[in-house]
């Protein structure tokens, strides 16, 4: 955490340095709004050094409310190649692929989606360290939001209310199924970026 | 392809959208959380727009005022209902709608509602706020049945008129007079083993055209080219026939036997219904025997007609005549001719005011004139009584028939007893009353009736008192509207009889009443009500369509527990209509035509001041 918010700040002040006019300065300031960002990619990989992003998905929370009209959902054009076993998981194969854009052009949607707003996700600091991964080398900085982890926030509710850490199930499925929210889309980065927004939202209100 | 779309479109309205117009629906909408015991809608807010429930049970609530938080509920909400719809259509909530328990819920912004209303028609349609739209868009649903009905009727003794064939030798005049006894346009004959035809008009052209003698021989101007059918055919295909010859009969064989014809106009009234022959068959009959059979082609007329999607209305209004037509046949070959002048058979209740489809009782009366000396009149009352059953008219339960003297009377007395129900004004007095006051003359002297309801209507009027009494017996029964929808109630069944069709037709017959207007059907009541200004022509329009659409579902009720069989024709049937029997359609119209109901509830204790729950 702590390290983070040091390279947070060390992108920022490199930045400016190198160009005051910078569109992606306004990514580096505080947030005033009330909104936020849940977000969801899909990868070939849980490494993250080796994982490429397949798609990535994006709903603005406000309030009690999911935005879904307010979305972004991105099909990255494929790596060179795609592992048998994430086509799997999330069901996308090559020729679902070849629609995609460029991942460098989907990179910068996704900033100017986002913008200064924090990031909520299930188990984030990967999706996060992914796109880090991949926007560094470009653009000389990673994602500087705040981030909330929809599984963190989960597991310190239930161990407050009693729940044993070691027989709590952090899965997304587990979650979404014990606090009553429907799963939409599953494995689609837009769905699981709703599904995630609802048990924010879920979370927030009780 | 990926699918970014979450929502289930497959559900009416929204399955009506085309693949563009689903796309700017899935691309706008927003989804909703709500705890338990939250407002989404507010009365009086500006709805942000039309709420599709994903998870979750809301209820719609009329909030009277503000000790009384929890309101009446009108509806439950659960997954894929929709709600709100009019609330956003009219720019402010009408109710108060409130999450049940936890609820996630899509929000399709008002903008975009209006945008795919006015992009897409049956979708605008079925959200039009005007109730007369969606009844269309429900009696639409039966056109297909319609069409099938059409296209499967087949050729047989119900459609076409038998014919016989004129002997050898018949001349020109013979001819003409037996069509002119038989009231038929056209005669057939036969010339060895072939069929001909002569029609009124080849007689007339031989005649003054071709200046033929009246003894010439009728084959000499025959044709005998003659375009023919099978019977057991499809009808359609006579029709085909009669359009691609652009002739207007065709001859009806079986094999080389000869079996009748049939006429264009016959077939396209076959098509709009049956009722053509059964009234037909009840004119020509001559016995008692020949009326029962008439009458046993009812039933499935009925049904034809319910299968063909004709409106309510005007299926009550063709019964009524016809039922009509058959008591007061039968009323004249029972009542002896010197009687007939001097009684007047009067039905009464549903009959009289002509909204009876299915023959759920006979209600009737006679009024006589005073000193009236007629030895027999018991014993023959109770005999058509008696015949009545056996067309199909079952017994009233509640005893109003010519066979209890209680419901035949002089016209003094008549009066006197009217007078004396409205000083009672108990409930016995006041239901007697509701019946009487829509009598209405079938058979005998009508003079006799007119005499009797001009003194009541003049009677009635003025009697505030006793037309608030009356006014409140349609306040009797809650409208049903907290089962609809209902997740937890569905057992129950709605009656729609004593929920929605009863009360309207008592609070139309209590403004008729107060106002003189001299009709007995109820929607021919709205219609000089609003004339006269004494409904506002909305409430007016709404109540009848309300009206039709109640009937609509106890008419499919009545028709499907006689199709089921168990009830015999006599048998009484009920008015529970089953909700798990009704799409999403059907249940938003029932759900509405209740709303209208309540409405018409609140008017009439506004007006007499009834503090009755509504």
């Amino acid at each position: 955490m702590l390290r983070r918010r040091l390279r947070r700040a060390r992108d920022h002040w490199r930045l400016r340095k190198q160009d005051i006019n910078s569109r992606w300065l306004s990514l580096f300031q505080r947030y005033q709004g009330a909104e936020l960002v849940s977000l969801d990619i899909e990868t070939t990989s849980l490494d993250v050094a080796k994982a490429n992003v397949l798609s990535i998905g994006a709903v603005v929370i406000r309030g009690n409310r999911v935005l879904t009209s307010e979305k972004l959902s991105l099909t990255i054009a494929p790596p060179v190649e795609l592992p048998r076993e994430s086509v799997k998981v999330h069901k996308l194969r090559r020729i679902d692929l070849d629609a995609g854009i460029p991942l460098a052009q989907a990179l910068e949607q996704l900033l100017l989606f986002v913008g200064n707003r924090p990031i909520v996700g299930y188990n984030i600091a990967y999706d996060v360290a992914v796109l880090d991964h991949h926007i560094r080398p470009k653009l000389g900085f990673g994602l500087p939001n705040t981030t909330l982890d929809v599984m963190q926030m989960y597991r310190k509710k239930a161990t407050m209310s009693g729940a044993s850490e070691f027989q709590l199930d952090l899965s997304f499925t587990a979650i979404a199924s014990a606090l009553s929210v429907p799963i939409l889309g599953r494995h689609t980065a837009l769905g699981d970026a709703t599904t995630t927004a609802l048990i924010y939202v879920r979370m927030k209100c009780v | 392809m990926l699918t970014d779309n979450t929502f289930n479109a497959d559900v009416l309205p929204f399955s009506l959208l085309d693949e563009e117009e689903h796309q700017l629906l899935q691309d706008n909408l927003d989804i909703g959380y709500y705890q338990a015991g939250e407002a989404i809608i507010k009365t009086g807010d500006v709805p942000e727009g039309l709420c599709i429930i994903l998870k979750g049970c809301v209820s719609e609530l009329d909030v009277r005022s503000h000790n009384d938080r929890h309101g009446h509920t009108f509806v439950h909400y659960t997954a894929n209902e929709y709600f709100g719809a009019w609330s956003a259509l009219r720019g402010r909530a009408i109710h108060d709608f409130v999450a049940d328990e936890e609820t996630i819920c899509y929000i399709l912004p008002t903008k975009i509602l209006l945008d795919l209303i006015y992009r897409s028609p049956a979708f605008g349609e079925f959200f039009n706020k005007n109730l007369s739209l969606q009844n269309e868009l429900l009696e639409h649903k039966n056109d297909t049945l319609n069409m099938t009905e059409f296209m499967l009727a087949r050729i047989d003794n119900s459609c076409m008129r038998a014919t016989s064939v004129l002997p050898d030798g018949t001349d020109l005049e013979g001819a003409t007079r037996y069509m002119s006894e038989e009231q038929v346009d056209c005669a057939l004959v036969k010339r060895g083993k072939r069929y001909g035809m002569v029609t009124r008009t080849d007689i007339l052209n031989a005649i003054v055209l071709d200046q033929q003698p009246l003894t010439a021989d009728v084959q000499s101007i025959a044709n005998f080219r003659l375009i023919t059918v099978e019977s057991g055919d499809y009808l359609f295909n006579a029709l085909i026939l009669m359009t691609l010859h652009h002739i207007d009969r065709v001859v009806v064989m079986q094999g080389s036997e000869l079996r009748g014809i049939i006429d264009l106009a016959d077939t396209l009234s076959y098509f709009s219904s049956h009722s053509h022959v059964v009234g037909l068959r009840i004119e020509r009959a001559s016995s008692i025997d020949e009326l029962k059979a008439a009458a046993g082609d009812m039933g499935d007329l009925i049904r034809s007609l319910y299968l063909q999607g004709v409106k309510v209305r005007f299926a009550m209004d063709l019964l009524a005549a016809l039922n009509k037509r058959l008591m007061s046949k039968l009323f004249n070959l029972i009542v002896p001719e010197s009687v007939l002048p001097h009684v007047c058979l009067v039905v009464m209740g549903s009959e009289g005011r002509g909204e009876q489809i299915v023959k759920t009782d006979q209600d009737n009366g006679l009024i006589t004139r005073d000193g009236l000396d007629w030895p027999e009149q018991q014993e023959s009352l109770e005999y058509f009584t008696q015949m009545l059953v056996e067309l199909g008219f079952p017994l009233c339960p509640g005893n109003v028939m010519v066979s209890n003297p209680f419901w035949v009377l002089p016209i003094s007395e008549w009066a006197q007893r009217s007078r004396d129900w409205v000083a009672k004004g108990d409930t016995d007095s006041l239901l007697n009353l509701a019946i009487a006051v829509d009598a209405y003359p079938v058979a005998g002297n009508k003079a006799i009736y007119k005499t009797s309801r001009n003194w009541l209507l003049r009677e009635l009027r003025h009697k505030q008192r006793f037309l608030s009494a009356f006014a409140e017996v349609a306040l009797v029964f809650n409208t049903p509207l907290t089962f609809l929808g209902g997740i937890r109630d569905r057992a129950a069944g709605v009656d729609v009889k004593k929920g929605g069709i009863f009360p309207i037709v008592q609070g139309v017959r209590v403004l008729a009443l107060q106002y003189q207007v001299a009709e007995n059907n109820t929607y021919r009541r709205i219609e000089a009500l609003i004339k006269l200004g004494v409904i506002p022509p909305r409430l007016g329009t709404e109540l009848m369509e309300s009206f039709s659409i109640l009937q609509w579902f106890r008419l499919t009720h009545h028709v499907h527990q006689q199709e089921q069989g168990q009830v015999g024709a006599s048998a009484v049937l009920d008015n529970a209509v089953d909700l798990d029997s009704l799409d999403r359609l059907e249940k938003d119209l029932l759900r509405q035509s209740f709303q209208v109901v309540k409405d018409f509830k609140k008017h009439l204790s506004l007006r007499y001041r009834l503090g009755g729950g509504i």
